[in-house]
């Protein structure tokens, strides 16, 4: 088991090396002169020298490549061109807010989607079933930048129950949470009506009935406990929509994480911060699957380690 | 992301059960059988109708301002109100249609241009050609999708040309996964290797067996794209890094009107209803063309 947990981590390793390469080379690939771009259209030429010594970008692209991932391994992600702090310091005040609202979306995604996925699988083919596929189909296909808005004109506008925008008041994370969790719940669902279907078909859960098991049992400790492999691995593939999906939804209710970082930076051209928010956000993927894999090698035991 | 993702991990083991060759009408007639291909395929002939034959019905022009004509309500001029510029906003949602469909079309189409061959060379021939192609999709499945769309056009800077490339290389590293499982599972077998015997040449047999042995998995796989496409680009067009002002794009319309969104409302709700409906009717003909295209379902 260690090893496999070793090999693993060694596996995710270039993975993030070539995340960081890419990362390198998005403010080179722009063609034309970066500190000009960074500086915006009004600088002086001082300005743009400035910024270009400061930045490191009057060294050769190869000397800049290695400080830049010398500088990375040291957990040294610059300094934003905006603010004048650390990058490290700006992603460490804005990642409690994004990582608050993807855990509590993650929450209700997983504890809905199964629950539903669970209902529609034992009501195969009736109109439950259909109800809730159709809910699904529906929620992978709503984009998030729309709903969020819809909640925000339901919710804030016409009902006055939660707040539009901000996390200043305790309830204001419900509304992000549920616009993020959305698409995870019909893709948690979908998936777990497929897996649930498979093994209600199979010979053991047909034993489990034939010698007299209650339903719910049945259903929990024989159907679901085996079905739940799939769908771990739902989980950590999700991941990945949800992470994007806060970058939009952040936007949307003035969300002071992450995402709403990102996007502020991009308009305001701080590269620095650009490649920061984004190598964090590329790293915390590369760590979720990783996480995912070995829980899933945890929980199934047919999976051998060598 | 992933919606693009999930294409891959459902169709990777049709591609590894050696599917039947299935014929044309015999698609068509299991297509026709199932519910929720119907609907999309209804939804998406709606769309390409609206796309090709609403601009002609209403020969206004999409861009051109008149601020006397602000904020009108409906009305039998104005089906669907003007918006912040005057603006009608049906014409905007028809000549939005075009770009929206036209623009997901190309970014895939430029995805399985470039993905299926690397898929198709990486899986035959492994080696270190594999190795590299893999860890360099490693890196791009790295990135939430929407992320490596964002990061793309912040390098490479707005505009439909860049969305187009962006979206493809999001779209990209699925197509190359889903050929790569279907040229490994099919290099070794015998007619594979018989016809590697007659001395056919590798280009040759990557052409007429590897990707064929492929296509079923990859209809699937580009229908479900397209949705994704259409997602991450309006996604852009939302945060205002996509198409710029003034192309009647859907997802920038959602962005601009988001100022309104307390003042008129139904600004938001119609390009966020043709960009969901347009994900669901991919979303729906994916599942449909997949389910038809199974061996295993009767």
């Amino acid at each position: 088991m260690l090893s496999y947990i070793a090999r693993r981590v060694l596996i995710a390793i270039p993975t993030l090396f070539g995340v960081a390469t890419v990362i390198f080379a998005l403010v080179h690939l722009q063609g034309g002169d970066p500190a000009r771009v960074i500086a915006g259209a009004n600088a002086t030429p001082e300005d743009v020298d400035r910024i270009r010594h400061q930045l490191g970008l009057d060294q050769p692209l190869l000397v800049q490549y290695l400080i830049f991932m010398g500088n990375l391994l040291r957990g040294n992600l610059g300094t934003s061109v905006r603010s004048g702090q650390p990058v490290f310091n700006e992603i460490a005040s804005r990642a409690p807010y994004t990582v608050e609202l993807a855990v509590i979306s993650t929450i209700l995604a997983v504890a809905i989607g199964v629950f539903l996925g669970v209902v529609a699988a034992t009501n195969h083919d009736n109109p439950i079933d259909l109800a809730i596929s159709s809910f699904s189909v529906f929620g992978v296909s709503m984009p998030v930048y729309w709903l969020g808005l819809l909640l925000i004109i339901l919710f804030a506008v016409n009902l006055h129950v939660l707040p539009a925008a901000g996390a200043n008041q305790p309830t204001g994370f419900i509304l992000p949470s549920l616009t993020l969790a959305f698409f995870s719940i019909g893709f948690i669902a979908r998936q777990t009506r497929s897996a649930m279907l498979e093994v209600l078909d199979l010979d053991f859960v047909r034993t489990a009935r034939a010698k007299g098991a209650d339903r719910p049992t049945v259903l929990v400790k024989h159907a679901l406990r085996n079905a739940l492999l799939p769908i771990i691995t739902v989980i950590g593939l999700q991941f990945g929509t949800l992470l994007g999906g806060a970058i939009l939804t952040e936007t949307i209710y003035a969300w002071p994480g992450l995402g709403r970082l990102l996007v502020d930076s991009i308009f305001a051209r701080d590269f620095p911060v650009v490649q920061g928010t984004v190598f964090v956000f590329a790293a915390a993927l590369i760590f979720v699957n990783l996480f995912t894999d070995l829980l899933y090698a945890y929980v199934d035991p047919r999976i051998r380690y060598d | 992301m992933s919606i693009l993702a999930s294409g891959t991990t459902d169709a990777a083991p049709l591609a590894l059960s050696e599917a039947p060759p299935q014929s044309a009408p015999r698609l068509w007639r299991r297509l026709l059988r199932h519910n929720s291909a119907v609907a999309g395929m209804i939804l998406l002939g709606f769309l390409v109708l609206a796309s090709l034959i609403g601009p002609l019905l209403f020969r206004s022009d999409p861009t051109a301002q008149d601020l006397s004509l602000a904020f009108l309500p409906r009305s039998a001029a104005h089906p669907l109100g003007t918006d912040d510029l005057g603006r009608d906003e049906l014409v905007r949602l028809f000549f939005g249609a075009r770009y929206t469909l036209s623009l997901a079309l190309a970014a895939v189409a430029l995805g399985l241009v470039v993905g299926v061959p690397l898929g198709a060379v990486s899986g035959y021939f492994g080696g270190w050609v594999d190795l590299l192609v893999q860890r360099v999709v490693d890196v791009m499945l790295a990135f939430p999708s929407i992320l490596l769309a964002i990061s793309l056009v912040a390098a490479l800077g707005v505009g439909l040309r860049n969305v187009i490339v962006s979206v493809a290389i999001v779209a990209m590293p699925g197509f190359i996964r889903l050929v790569r499982a279907s040229a490994l599972s099919i290099r070794e077998a015998p007619y594979v290797e018989a016809a590697r015997a007659l001395g056919v040449p590798s280009w040759r047999i990557l052409l007429r067996h590897v990707v064929p042995n492929s296509l079923g998995p990859l209809i699937v796989q580009a229908s479900l794209q397209l949705g994704g496409a259409i997602l991450v680009a309006a996604g852009l067009g939302f945060l205002g890094l996509g198409v710029q002002q003034p192309t009647p794009e859907w997802g920038a319309m959602l962005g601009f009107s988001h100022t309104y969104i307390f003042s008129d409302p139904g600004l938001l709700t119609y390009p966020g209803l043709c960009i969901c409906g347009a994900v669901l009717a991919f979303n729906l003909l994916g599942d449909g063309l997949r389910d038809a295209l199974d061996p295993r379902m009767k």
